[in-house]
């Protein structure tokens, strides 16, 4: 009996579906599915690469522009590389462009590639060479007059208060350091018992004059040169409006850069500023018996004065306790700046335009220029040895460089921004064959 | 041989088994699904207030401080537009400024500031951040940076003259500039709906350093 494989034959024979036909159409569209997605991932991830190559390149562009700035300051002509021979960067290819715009100003343009990002900064810059305004406790344009019985000499704030440092005896009288000096542009004249403890240098073709008892411990040649006055530049800040302590209040104005209209401190207020700050106004009022409380531990704090500044009996300039008495007064009005009698004025006072007047006296710790510096007589003048360290040049906090413009250009060649390969593809180079920034100047 | 096949009892009772067996894991799914779709929404939105964010740094960072009449404001104030030149070149006698341009705020068209989705997109009061080029003039020009911007950052109930949400603004909008002294932050919150109608709110924060 042949009934199984007849019965295996015909089945073979009878077995039908359309199983595998459904199986492999779902096969096909899964992968098809699976394709796009994948194809759509992958360009999402490019983008977002993309995206993360140009704002790397943005940043060694930033990081090799301001390589070209350390050249320009160091005197170099500020190029770092070249197209065809940049510096490695941060796993990137850099090189700055400087072409000078005229002798103190430079045009630079940093270049950067990394990966498949490009970006490319310029900027002009300027050095700027300002002289050291607070070397001297007394600088004046006009002739220096030093009154009768008027003592200087110098502490150091950074160092503890005068009191603690007067620990010396000159004739009779205690003083902490001798470099209390004074400059003028002019003659210096020291009336009856004046006492420098400290250089008295006068302009070139100057002379020192000393009245009975009148003495100076330092030298007393002339200068080569005049010092420059170099006018108050008011830096452009946003007023956030006037500025108002009210009698007997307080107030805080934090570490920063502020601009105020008036600032006004009334009678017995007291204003707290937070250094490093640099606080720009219109005109500066300090009333009767008002405090101006500088925390210069975190940093100096420099007042830019357009207008007026105006003090009353009493008012005075304090450091907080552990604080140097680093301030200064940057005053670009011509008015006088008047020390009613009694005044304790601390701090460096800067104003070419004006005369700064010490009506009776009143004693001084700091440094003060001006176009005239007069005094009562018995004033005493204690200059303030740090101040110099914070001020070594008028503006941008001691940096000799000014950034006039800065912006974003387009990256040159312009062939790199069509190439998106690698950037050392791009560029034709070796990473291994590049120099550091440091090391490609002026290549 | 006799043939059998499955009885109708027997069909039920597998297909209830198997629906019983597949419950757990469906409810799985649906639950991750929403997460996942929920979090597509967020992500996404997350990404485009950063890029408009980043353009909007680009451009702002190369502003003139001096140009910008909104910057006089302090800490704790806000502007939700921002008018700005930038430097296009260099001459003897300075930087040459480029045309007028301006950042700012808008309603989305049909939308009205009401607390109500007048555009039947199920926002409420949402706006769009516009860049115009020289705003005003014969070459105005504007381009849309992102839309879906917020009212107003979530946890903010505009117009109580309050603080709500902390931030030290009071009453600030989705689209906020705080100005101080040469730095500036911009603050953008973007709304948007996952698929299952659930609403996602996107806050990205950044702060500038004007160069100019």
């Amino acid at each position: 009996m042949q009934t199984s494989r007849s019965h295996v034959r015909r089945d073979a024979g009878r077995r039908t579906g359309s199983v595998l036909v459904f199986a492999l159409m779902a096969i096909l569209v899964m992968t098809v599915v699976v394709t796009l997605l994948t194809q759509l991932s992958r360009g999402q991830d490019a983008a977002v690469s993309g995206r993360i190559d140009d704002s790397r390149a943005f940043h060694l562009a930033e990081a090799a522009l301001s390589e070209g700035m350390t050249a320009v300051r160091a005197g170099a002509t500020g190029n770092v590389g070249r197209p065809d021979a940049p510096a490695y960067l941060g796993r990137g290819a850099v090189w700055v462009t400087a072409t000078p715009v005229d002798a103190e100003t430079t045009r630079l343009v940093a270049t950067a590639a990394v990966g498949s990002g490009r970006a490319a900064l310029e900027a002009v810059v300027e050095i700027v060479e300002h002289e050291p305004l607070f070397t001297a406790v007394l600088n004046s344009r006009e002739q220096l007059t030093l009154n009768s019985s008027v003592r200087i000499d110098s502490y150091d704030s950074t160092l503890g208060t005068y009191a603690s440092q007067a620990v010396n005896v000159h004739d009779g009288a205690a003083y902490a350091n001798a470099g209390g000096d004074v400059t003028s542009n002019a003659g210096i004249v020291l009336n009856s018992g004046a006492t420098v403890l400290g250089d008295a240098i006068p302009g070139p073709g100057y002379s020192v004059a000393f009245n009975t008892g009148s003495y100076v411990s330092g030298a007393t040649a002339p200068s080569p040169t005049s010092f420059a006055f170099d006018p108050v530049d008011v830096p452009v800040v946003p007023s956030t409006g006037p500025l108002t302590v009210p009698q007997g209040g307080t107030h805080t104005v934090p570490p920063g850069t502020w601009g105020f209209d008036d600032l006004d401190i009334e009678r017995n207020g007291t204003l707290t500023v937070v250094g490093p700050a640099v606080v720009v106004v219109d005109s500066f009022t300090g009333g009767k018996d008002g405090r101006l409380a500088i925390d210069a531990s975190g940093g100096p704090v420099t007042f830019v004065v357009a207008g007026t500044y105006t003090v009353l009996n009493g008012f005075e300039n304090v450091p907080v306790a552990d604080s140097p008495m680093a301030v200064a007064f940057l005053i670009a009005a011509a008015q006088d700046i008047v020390f009613p009698s009694g005044a304790k004025v601390r701090g460096g006072y800067y104003a070419p335009d004006a005369n700064i007047v010490f009506t009776s006296a009143n004693e001084a710790w700091g440094s003060f220029g001006g176009n005239r510096v007069d005094m009562s007589s018995s004033m005493q003048f204690h200059y303030d040895e740090s101040l110099s360290d914070y001020w070594a040049n008028q503006e941008n906090g001691g940096d000799p460089l000014d950034v006039l413009m800065w912006r974003e250009v387009a990256v040159e060649p312009a062939i790199l921004l069509r190439d998106r390969r690698d950037a050392f593809a791009a560029l034709g180079v070796a990473a291994e064959d590049l120099p550091a920034p440091a090391d490609a100047w002026d290549l | 041989m006799r043939r059998r096949g499955w009885s109708l009892v027997e069909l039920l009772i597998a297909v209830t088994l198997v629906a019983l067996a597949l419950a757990v894991p469906l409810q799985l799914l649906d639950t991750s699904s929403r997460s996942y779709l929920t979090g597509a929404t967020a992500a996404e939105l997350e990404n485009r207030a950063r890029s408009a964010v980043d353009r909007m740094a680009e451009l702002l960072q190369a502003a003139s401080l001096a140009s910008i009449p909104q910057a006089g404001g302090g800490p704790g104030t806000w502007v939700s537009s921002v008018d700005f030149e930038r430097p296009e070149g260099w001459t003897a006698a300075g930087p040459t400024l480029g045309p007028p341009e301006r950042l700012e705020l808008r309603l989305d068209p049909g939308e009205l500031a009401n607390g109500a989705d007048d555009d039947g997109d199920r926002l409420v009061d949402e706006g769009r951040i516009v860049w115009i080029l020289d705003p005003g003039g014969v070459d105005e020009r504007t381009v849309v940076l992102c839309g879906q911007v917020r009212a107003s950052p979530l946890g903010e109930i505009p117009g109580n003259a309050v603080d709500d949400d902390g931030d030290g603004l009071i009453d600030d909008p989705g689209f906020a500039v705080v100005f101080d002294g040469d730095r500036l932050t911009v603050r953008l919150t973007l709304e948007g709906l996952a698929p299952d109608g659930t609403a996602v709110t996107r806050t990205v924060r950044r702060t500038i350093a004007l160069r100019n």
